[in-house]
């Protein structure tokens, strides 16, 4: 929630272009609330405005513990931390229909109040608190997956140094990317591609006209196109998108979601025509190795560092957000401002195939079975 | 080592079902893929210790499993296209490429006989009992070779064109002689199995459906009739060859297309990989899952051996279970399905005298008719005569009658007109107690 009440406080400025975040890692993790709602609360997420009070209590108060009182402090965060003070026996005054809701809000309330009390107890403990739970979330669970690539795995790396996306990171082939739609497609998806090609360096658009996929994936590939992108829309909005490899495949096709045009985003900026960077978050099974490599695929090999501008593919929970962003080093380098450029939009997997796009006679590799492979919330492929 | 894996990197996989482990058996960093992928696998002797391996330039290797060593026989030259059917004989290797050209080898690896079958070949198989070979592939119908004389001995005849008059393309990717029978099962694109039996006619004797993918591959299993078949985006499905319900059972759970099955000749087990970079095991009596193990590459071919790790210890369970089941199909096949036999029944009358004496009258009774024993019942009853009767007494002439046109057709039709009176009569009383 950090990044979005400095945006509101920094729009009455209007001067600064940029809005400030903390970096954590390659992009902050706030960004993509959308998919991140927490399993169980462990109660140990406080905005972090907190750990630095707590770094200056530290010092003072390290001195007049004793030991009696630390074991009492001790019990007294233990017990703060299991035992709820409201129960359902406390609502029966209500009729029946608002006890749910009242029980709920009296409960939050409850949480609350003790994280506060919990906290208050970390400050008199000072060094000698107990560590903080690393929160549950689906992610931390997530079941095992033997196909989890290791770093020094051989025979990966040998299986990777040639499937097909081999040519790119050898650098023998450059990308030129060809972007097309569904026969007939509406203005939205128009824009759509548009807003496509201003993401991705050497993209053209080329109307559909009825021609069949089949004859447009053996012209492009005389006239040397690597990938090949084809829109498809439903109800006069886009909805999915083919991803083919060329000259030798994979296809894969991502269904989109939450379009969210540039126009319509709180604030953007203007792309430039340099080469951007990719960031490739979380993809860590073979799957979502052979994903990531794709979608590196799409950008030229050398991004132009003085353009400060970002592509990021972020996998979280399977599914792949897109965001395009233009950077700022703030206070010499230890926080970095972000701009927003370009669409957003998130891709989930739904199948990926071997070889060019031949969807009835074709092999795939992997299909997303909805009822069948979806057996655990917390089972995840990319 | 249980299973060997021929993957699409030029990989040999040797995988241990009991400890749910593999290994590679040849040096991976040396390995081209576009020169070493395994196209085509087979044992080379029936003892299963030498495996015969065809790579994507179309070397042909031998490799050894108790010395753990491969070396090279032959290369094939003639035609274009990878291996495409691997068949070993007692004596001889017999080859077959992409674009049809079929070759006999020797042991010595020179070429006996070389002929073509057409082009676009998908498949070639051998058969174990006859000196037979079957090819078949897109726009190349099913032909049976015999491979002494290099004489084509049947081939088959398209399926008749479809509802709007448009001939059915041929898509074959799989075919397969069945043991003991003459039959050969042939795996298509259209998401279709056929069936041929040479020995009757040239097109399919049956034509089973699955799914709506194309099928890639289809393995024999321990039992004759039935066979493992699998498709485009991994569904596996079991199939009684003799039933008119299909599939038997489908395996769910694999994520990508199927590229080869083994089935045990004598246990329930079926083996498969996949380009989704899995080995399964599957249990085909209890229809589970057995074992997973990934192996990191795209797999081409499977083998199962005959002696498997995990079989020793419960193999005299699994035996007795095929037993049973065997000797099950052997009463329905012989006799047809009979629920008793009539030997029990006689036996029965037997020692039953006095039961017989009484069911005697009554069959014979039977036999004259139903309607009229029913009508002399009521006859006879009214002789005896109630006052609650009375009713029934006047409608009495009509089921006689009726029963002699033959248009009432049971006793129960006289038994409604009897409570439709009484209702009459109970409606009639209710109203004069109105009036009242």
């Amino acid at each position: 929630m950090a990044p979005k009440k400095t945006k509101k406080s920094k729009k009455d400025d209007s001067m600064i272009d940029f809005v400030e975040e903390e970096v954590t890692g390659d992009v902050d993790e706030g960004e993509f609330e959308e998919a991140e709602d927490i399993v169980e609360d462990s109660d140990e997420d406080e905005p972090p405005k907190k750990k630095k009070k707590v770094v200056k209590k530290e010092i003072k108060q390290e001195l007049e513990l004793t030991d009696e009182k630390l074991q009492e402090l001790l019990a007294k965060y233990e017990a703060s931390k299991t035992t709820a003070t409201k129960t359902k026996d406390d609502f029966k005054h209500l009729p029946k229909s608002q006890r749910g809701k009242a029980l709920k809000k009296a409960l939050r309330k409850d949480k609350r109040a003790r994280q506060e009390e919990r906290s208050k107890i970390r400050d008199e403990l000072g060094e000698s608190a107990p560590q903080k739970e690393v929160p549950k979330t689906i992610e931390s669970m997530r079941e095992y997956d033997p196909t989890m690539v290791d770093e020094q795995d051989d025979e990966v790396e040998h299986d990777e140094a040639n499937d097909e996306f081999a040519p790119y990171f050898n650098r023998e082939t450059s990308p030129k990317v060809m972007i097309t739609m569904t026969p007939k497609a509406k203005i939205t998806t128009f824009k759509f591609c548009y807003e496509l090609q201003k993401c991705i360096p050497n993209a053209e658009i080329f109307t559909r006209k009825n021609v069949l996929l089949k004859t447009i994936i053996e012209q492009a590939k005389e006239r040397e196109f690597t990938d090949l992108l084809v829109v498809h829309e439903d109800r006069k909005k886009p909805n999915g998108i083919i991803f083919c490899h060329l000259p030798e495949g994979p296809t894969a096709y991502f269904k989109i979601n939450s379009l969210t045009f540039t126009q319509d985003l709180k604030k953007f900026g203007e792309a430039t025509s340099h080469h951007p960077e990719v960031i490739l978050n979380n993809f860590n099974t073979r799957l979502g190795h052979n994903i990531a490599r794709m979608l590196a695929c799409l950008f030229p090999h050398d991004p132009k560092f003085t353009g400060r501008r970002v592509v990021t593919f972020h996998n979280q929970r399977d599914y792949i957000f897109f965001r395009h962003h233009r950077y700022e080093f703030k206070k010499e380098g230890t926080k970095a401002a972000l701009l927003e450029l370009g669409p957003r939009f998130t891709l989930r997997l739904k199948w990926l195939q071997k070889g060019t796009f031949d969807a009835k006679w074709g092999e795939f590799e992997w299909v997303l079975k909805r009822h069948e492979m979806e057996t655990s919330r917390r089972r995840f492929f990319l | 080592m249980d299973c060997y894996i021929g993957a699409a990197t030029g990989a040999l996989k040797g995988a241990l079902l009991k400890d749910n482990t593999f290994e590679n058996l040849n040096e991976i960093k040396s390995l081209d893929p576009k020169n070493d992928e395994i196209t085509s696998m087979i044992w080379n002797n029936s003892q299963q210790t030498e495996i015969l391996i065809a790579r994507m330039n179309r070397d042909l290797h031998l490799f050894d499993i108790n010395q753990a060593n491969q070396t090279a026989i032959l290369t094939v030259a003639g035609g274009t296209g990878p291996i495409k059917g691997l068949h070993k004989t007692e004596e001889k290797i017999i080859t077959c490429v992409e674009s049809g050209e079929l070759q006999v080898w020797s042991e010595k690896c020179e070429i006996i006989s070389e002929w073509k079958c057409g082009t676009g070949l998908a498949v070639m198989r051998g058969s174990d009992e006859k000196p037979e070979a079957v090819t078949g592939g897109m726009k190349n119908l099913l032909k049976t070779w015999n491979l002494e004389t290099g004489q084509q001995i049947w081939s088959s005849k398209n399926v008749a064109p479809d509802m709007l008059g448009l001939e059915v393309p041929i898509m074959i990717t799989d075919a397969r002689f069945i043991p003991g029978q003459n039959t050969i099962i042939e795996a298509t694109k259209l998401h279709e199995m056929r069936l041929y039996d040479p020995r009757a006619q040239r097109r399919p004797v049956k034509r089973i459906s699955f799914m709506e993918n194309p099928i890639m591959c289809t393995s024999l299993t321990n039992k004759a009739n039935q066979v493992l078949a699998a498709n485009s985006i991994g569904e596996i499905g079991l199939f009684d060859l003799r039933s008119k319900v299909h599939p038997m059972c489908k395996f769910k759970g694999q994520a990508g297309s199927i590229r080869s099955i083994s089935g045990h000749p004598t246990m329930p087990l079926a083996a498969s990989v996949g380009i989704d970079r899995f080995l399964r095991v599957h249990d085909l009596q209890s229809r589970k899952l057995i074992h997973k193990i990934y192996c990191k590459t795209r797999l081409n071919q499977v083998l199962l051996r005959d002696q498997i790790s995990i079989l020793n210890e419960n193999k005299t369970v699994t035996k007795k279970e095929i037993d049973e089941d065997e000797t099950d199909y052997g009463n329905m096949t012989g006799g047809g399905y009979q629920p008793e036999s009539s030997e029990d029944e006689d036996n029965d009358v037997i020692d039953n005298d006095d039961v017989w004496d009484v069911i005697e009258p009554v069959k014979k009774k039977k036999k004259v008719s139903n309607y009229m024993a029913v009508a002399e019942k009521i006859v006879g009853n009214d002789d005896q005569n109630s006052p609650k009767n009375l009713n029934l007494k006047k409608k009495n002439v009509h089921p006689e009658e009726n029963i002699k046109k033959g248009t009432l057709t049971s006793d129960k039709d006289y038994d409604n007109e009897s409570v439709r009176n009484t209702s009459v009569a109970r409606n009639a009383f209710k109203k004069k107690r109105a009036k009242v």
